[in-house]
């Protein structure tokens, strides 16, 4: 049913909350399941007109962290038996996220919202609201608890 | 579960006069923290990874390596270990064995069989026996889900989605149609009489959406597939049939609000998804192909 999986995490840990999740899904399907991690572009640090850091330094570094993060819950995954393959992409979170799904046809994009007021109501990122908008894809919504 | 199942065998074991530093060294080599001792073919003591540690010299006043190795050099087994020896039969019951080792009767448990040592079990081994477990639970499937229907276009995607879904999991479904009440939707004060017929039409709706619902539902008849109808606000009342069945799925499409809220641009997937603690799979009605086929 469902064959390619994107599953969008941020590197700030919660996201693992959506390993406990996935199962029922991914499992019954066997999916292959792709972790993407999506970062605003990098500016360039520039004092008196000197420019400090580059903006692709700072990307190869954000990167590097990132990519050791899902290496980390690809592991999991990828001991259970599912293929499991890792990006991080800069660029605007929304059409990043669509562009990798349909560059990788995938067929349902399980996104987890990691933020949740006291009311036990959620704020829904505006990210998770374009991409359920927009994509052409099922998206799995996921609350992980705060 | 016996502690034949889950003991690790064979047993390293060292001789009681078996220098510290040569046990310390055994126990890295193997990835271990508990080292039964013999002495003239029986056992004496075990040698633990916390005995070691108990008369090491602190590494705070800064000795060298060599000194704190020379201290510990002329140490033999037998002076460190302990000499509480805890035996059971390899039939013993694992439960006995997590007691005794939660309880800290013991660290570790010594499988005698006919005199012989043939096994141990740390608390390592039960961890490893939980984490079996607990695979075998993993991954867990659906049981409950919720799928919202509107009989709009995505209806049917949405409710076929659902039900392979349930199929997959031999999980129940709970179809569901929220009814919107008529005054609401004209969203305007009506007087007794146009109360009366208004209710009237709200009657004759809902008899029709039942008969709508029995009919989607009654093709389905070998799964477990059931309806409900409430009235209310869609998003409000999804959340609380989603409570009260405890779901843990809802499926649906991103039904259009009614009246001022759908000024607002905002779905009644979106309301659902910002207050239902269970997972919520969106599915998109497959317009290019609507449209192609049109």
């Amino acid at each position: 049913m469902y064959h390619h999986i994107l599953v969008t995490l941020d590197s700030r840990g919660r996201s693992e909350q959506i390993l406990a999740q996935l199962p029922p899904i991914v499992w019954q399907h066997r999916s292959a399941v792709h972790l993407l991690s999506v970062y605003p572009p990098m500016r360039a640090v520039v004092v008196d007109q000197q420019t400090i850091v580059y903006a692709h330094q700072l990307e190869s570094q954000a990167s590097i962290e990132a990519l050791g993060y899902l290496d980390r819950v690809a592991m999991q995954l990828h001991e259970r038996g599912l293929s499991v393959s890792t990006e991080v992409r800069f660029g605007e979170p929304v059409e990043t996220i669509l562009a990798t799904a349909q560059a990788s046809a995938t067929d349902l994009i399980i996104m987890p919202v990691p933020w949740c007021r006291g009311d036990g109501h959620l704020m829904m990122a505006e990210v998770t609201t374009q991409v359920i908008r927009k994509s052409p894809v099922p998206v799995l919504v996921v609350r992980l608890e705060a | 579960m016996d502690l034949e199942a889950l003991m690790q065998r064979p047993v390293i074991t060292i001789a009681a006069d078996t220098p510290i530093r040569h046990a310390r060294a055994v126990m890295v080599r193997h990835g271990i923290r508990h080292l039964p001792v013999v002495e003239a073919g029986a056992l004496v003591g075990v040698l633990t990874d916390r005995c070691v540690r108990r008369v090491e010299p602190s590494t705070v006043p800064g000795l060298a390596r060599c000194e704190q190795a020379a201290l510990l050099e002329p140490l033999p087994a037998r002076q460190v270990m302990t000499r509480r020896l805890v035996r059971r039969p390899p039939e013993a019951p694992v439960h006995e064995a997590a007691w005794l080792l939660w309880e800290g009767r013991a660290e570790s448990i010594l499988v005698v069989d006919k005199g012989d040592l043939v096994g141990i079990v740390t608390t390592s081994d039960l961890l490893k026996a939980l984490i079996g477990i607990l695979d075998c639970q993993w991954p867990a499937t659906y049981s409950q889900i919720v799928v919202p229907v509107d009989f709009s276009p995505a209806t049917r995607q949405v409710f076929h989605t659902a039900l392979g879904l349930a199929h997959q999991h031999h999980a129940c479904l709970t179809v569901l149609h929220v009814l919107v009440p008529f005054w609401r939707l004209l969203a305007a004060d009506v007087d007794h009489v146009l109360g009366s017929m208004l209710e009237q039409i709200d009657e004759d709706r809902k008899s029709e959406v039942q008969h709508r619902l029995a009919t989607l539902v009654g093709l389905n008849a070998a799964a477990r597939v059931t309806y409900q109808i409430v009235e209310g606000e869609p998003g409000a009342e999804i959340v609380k049939t989603a409570a009260h069945v405890k779901a843990d799925l809802i499926v649906m499409g991103r039904y259009r609000q009614h009246g001022l809220l759908r000024w607002l641009a905002r779905s009644v997937a979106e309301d659902v998804i910002s207050c239902t603690p269970c997972p919520v799979l969106i599915v998109r009605e497959q317009r290019r192909a609507h449209h192609a086929r049109s």
